[in-house]
């Protein structure tokens, strides 16, 4: 009996299998990951509001004094902005650029709704700022569809107002590369107790019975399984000034005034350890279960001292597991956002707390996803490094 | 001499093992018994033993809602995750599939990702189409963190599949479809059902993308709770804290037992 010609080879069946996850995640996650790229270099916000304005400044070249067409749609698209009580947002990003900028908007705005049909001339006469040919060079950069004004803020530079040059911004200003090397530190500071507290964990536990090993997984397990949100919960509740750890480190005189364990870095990494710490175990206690005594055995009847044997024929075998578990850990670490905005104080916020911060407080998408990038940039270098150190799939034949 | 050094040492190694254990455990179950307290407050010892709490929490309509809204987003999460996850699994531990490293390597991605960078990207591409603040909205957000779960859990069923047994169906003449569903689907349905547990976990857990994409029509337990930890902190929140752990723990228990089924099975 011939069976007849496959409609599809067997490779591109498959890869119709996998077509409708593939195509999933491209849609909803490879698009707007990407896409924050181009956000953080785009300035949609003020056109939305403004979009005669932004039209008529972009036409202008930018020299000497500008065209009538500019002030009047100026007039027109600040009064309907002040109508929805917009005009403010123009306002404020503005004053980024000239502070003299945020109360010349401000009255003109009212001024125009007061008045739809104010001439050229009184507009020019409300502000001297109007008057300034420079204030309206710096307005018309302020529209400026695309812009690396806020890739060069996530790392603490700008551009000059005169010279267009990039310089460093005031140290009081300078806030993300600070925040890029608390996140590093703190990751750093999480993985390596992490790893302290994991790997004699494991080693201990791989050398239990069946039932002795089955009990101690659970405890890993069962915490690991609880949310990150439960578990934040959990240690805000129990560092409290009168809770749970003050109140028993008092009855016990070990310390005679509560300790400041909320709102500190301590109660941040102390948390945030106990939510990676299985991240951490599993790796190295998978590995440890495939890594046989005999070797260590057999270097010890040869002479080695136990640390010996241990340090040269059992740690480089369980580094695999090490490597994973650690880089992991460091990856997850990076992104944290809930533990440090329940356990931290402001000095103890992560990367993820400005991409949050920007997007809910200050509604400036851009500078989120130009913060995000920074993450997301550091994310991707650890995790390609992770890929390749760890095998993530075991294929079978067929 | 050698013998009770290395004793000493190895009693030094599990004592600290059970302090990192217990180190793991007890802040979880420490504050279980709070939410039974019978005053407002969040310490030991207990002034007494209420309900109050639980029937506060069970007649609020804010957290009911709140319950339903995870419960409505966590099923359907379910529901579109595991066929995505599990048919690309399927293609992806293949040995003639090309590219497979790679492109699980691509997929598994949105795990590590900063949550924050996820909800952001989509808080912008779902207002874009007009899908922020709406169930559909979540819904999607969350099957595209939980769907990396249901391939991981179904491509490690699958490692251990003989795909031999279906070769063996077609060639005593199955039909492809149900050499599928007489042979291959009763053998990998543990895994695809541990692979469904985890997205509904992942989806049932998650605060920051609710945070970011639902409105306040669809706020789900976790992101009620975020909310009331920073606002007041009473009981209540260890009621729901309680019940989350219970559920996790539940459905994790029916995970382990639905992988031990897989393991036998092969």
């Amino acid at each position: 009996m011939a069976t007849p010609a496959p409609f599809l080879s067997a490779r591109g069946k498959l890869v119709l299998l996998a077509l409708p996850m593939l195509l999933f995640m491209l849609l909803f996650f490879f698009i707007p990951v990407g896409s924050l790229l181009v956000r953080a270099v785009q300035d949609p916000e003020l056109g939305a509001i403004a979009p005669n304005l932004q039209r008529e400044l972009r036409a202008w070249d930018g020299q000497g004094t500008p065209p009538d067409s500019v002030v009047l749609a100026l007039r027109d698209d600040l009064a309907a902005a002040q109508k929805d009580r917009r005009a403010a947002i123009v306002a404020k990003r503005a004053a980024e650029a000239d502070p003299k900028l945020r109360p010349a908007i401000m009255d003109a705005a009212k001024a125009s709704l007061a008045d739809p049909q104010l001439s050229v001339q009184a507009v020019l006469n409300l502000d001297p700022v109007w008057r300034d040919a420079a204030c309206w060079t710096r307005l018309r950069d302020v529209f400026a569809p695309f812009t690396d004004r806020y890739l060069l803020s996530a790392l603490d530079l700008k551009r000059d107002r005169d010279t267009q040059e990039i310089v460093k911004v005031a140290p009081d200003q300078a806030i993300f590369l600070a925040t890029l090397q608390r996140t590093l530190g703190v990751s750093l500071a999480v993985t390596l107790i992490c790893l302290l507290l994991a790997y004699p964990l494991a080693y201990v536990v791989v050398r239990q019975g069946p039932v002795m090993q089955a009990l101690m997984l659970t405890f890993v397990m069962l915490p690991f399984w609880t949310s990150i949100l439960v578990r934040s919960a959990a240690w805000l509740v129990l560092l409290q000034t009168h809770g749970v750890v003050n109140e028993t480190l008092m009855s016990l005189s070990i310390i005679s005034e509560p300790l400041k364990l909320v709102y500190s870095r301590s109660g941040t990494i102390l948390a945030m350890v106990h939510i990676q710490l299985p991240f951490t175990f599993l790796p190295i206690y998978s590995v440890m279960k495939s890594v046989p005594d005999s070797y260590v055995r057999a270097a010890q009847s040869l002479g080695a001292k136990p640390f010996y044997a241990f340090r040269r024929i059992y740690l480089p075998q369980t580094l695999p597991g090490v490597a994973a578990g650690c880089l992991l850990t460091f990856i997850l670490c990076l992104g944290y956002y809930i533990t440090p905005a329940l356990l931290g104080g402001p000095a103890d916020q992560l990367l993820s707390y400005y991409v949050a911060y920007y997007l809910n407080q200050e509604v400036n998408w851009s500078m989120a996803s130009a913060v995000a990038l920074m993450l997301l940039v550091v994310t991707l270098v650890i995790y390609t490094i992770y890929a390749r150190f760890v095998p993530v799939l075991r294929q079978v034949e067929g | 001499m050698a013998v009770r050094k290395r004793g000493a040492g190895n009693l030094v190694l599990l004592a600290v093992a059970w302090l990192v254990l217990i180190f793991l455990m007890a802040p979880v179950v420490a504050i279980i018994p709070l939410s039974f307290n019978s005053e407002p407050f969040l310490t030991y010892p207990l002034a007494g033993f209420s309900l109050r709490w639980y029937a506060a929490v069970f007649n609020s309509p804010e957290w009911m809602n709140a319950l339903k809204s995870s419960l409505i987003v966590g099923i359907a999460t379910v529901a579109i995750s595991t066929p995505l996850g599990t048919l690309a699994a399927f293609a992806l531990v293949r040995r003639k599939m090309p590219q497979a490293q790679l492109f699980m390597g691509i997929l598994m991605l949105p795990m590590a990702m900063p949550l924050v960078v996820v909800a952001l990207a989509l808080y912008i591409f779902l207002t874009r189409i007009g899908l922020a603040n709406s169930y559909t909205g979540l819904i999607l957000a969350h099957t595209v963190l939980a769907t990396p779960f249901v391939l991981v859990s179904v491509t490690a069923t699958l490692a251990g599949f003989d795909f031999g047994l279906v070769r063996a169906a077609s060639s005593l003449g199955a039909r492809p479809w149900v050499a599928f569903r007489r042979v291959t689907l009763p053998l990998v349905m543990p895994g695809v059902a541990t692979g469904a547990v985890f997205a509904f976990i992942t989806s049932w857990d998650e605060v920051v993308v609710a945070l970011f994409v639902a409105g306040p029509g669809q706020r789900t337990l976790p992101r009620q709770m975020f909310a009331g930890l920073r606002e007041h902190l009473d009981p209540s929140i260890m009621v729901v804290a309680t019940i989350m752990i219970v559920i996790s723990v539940l459905l994790v228990g029916l995970g382990f037992v639905l992988r031990r089924r897989a393991a036998r099975t092969n």
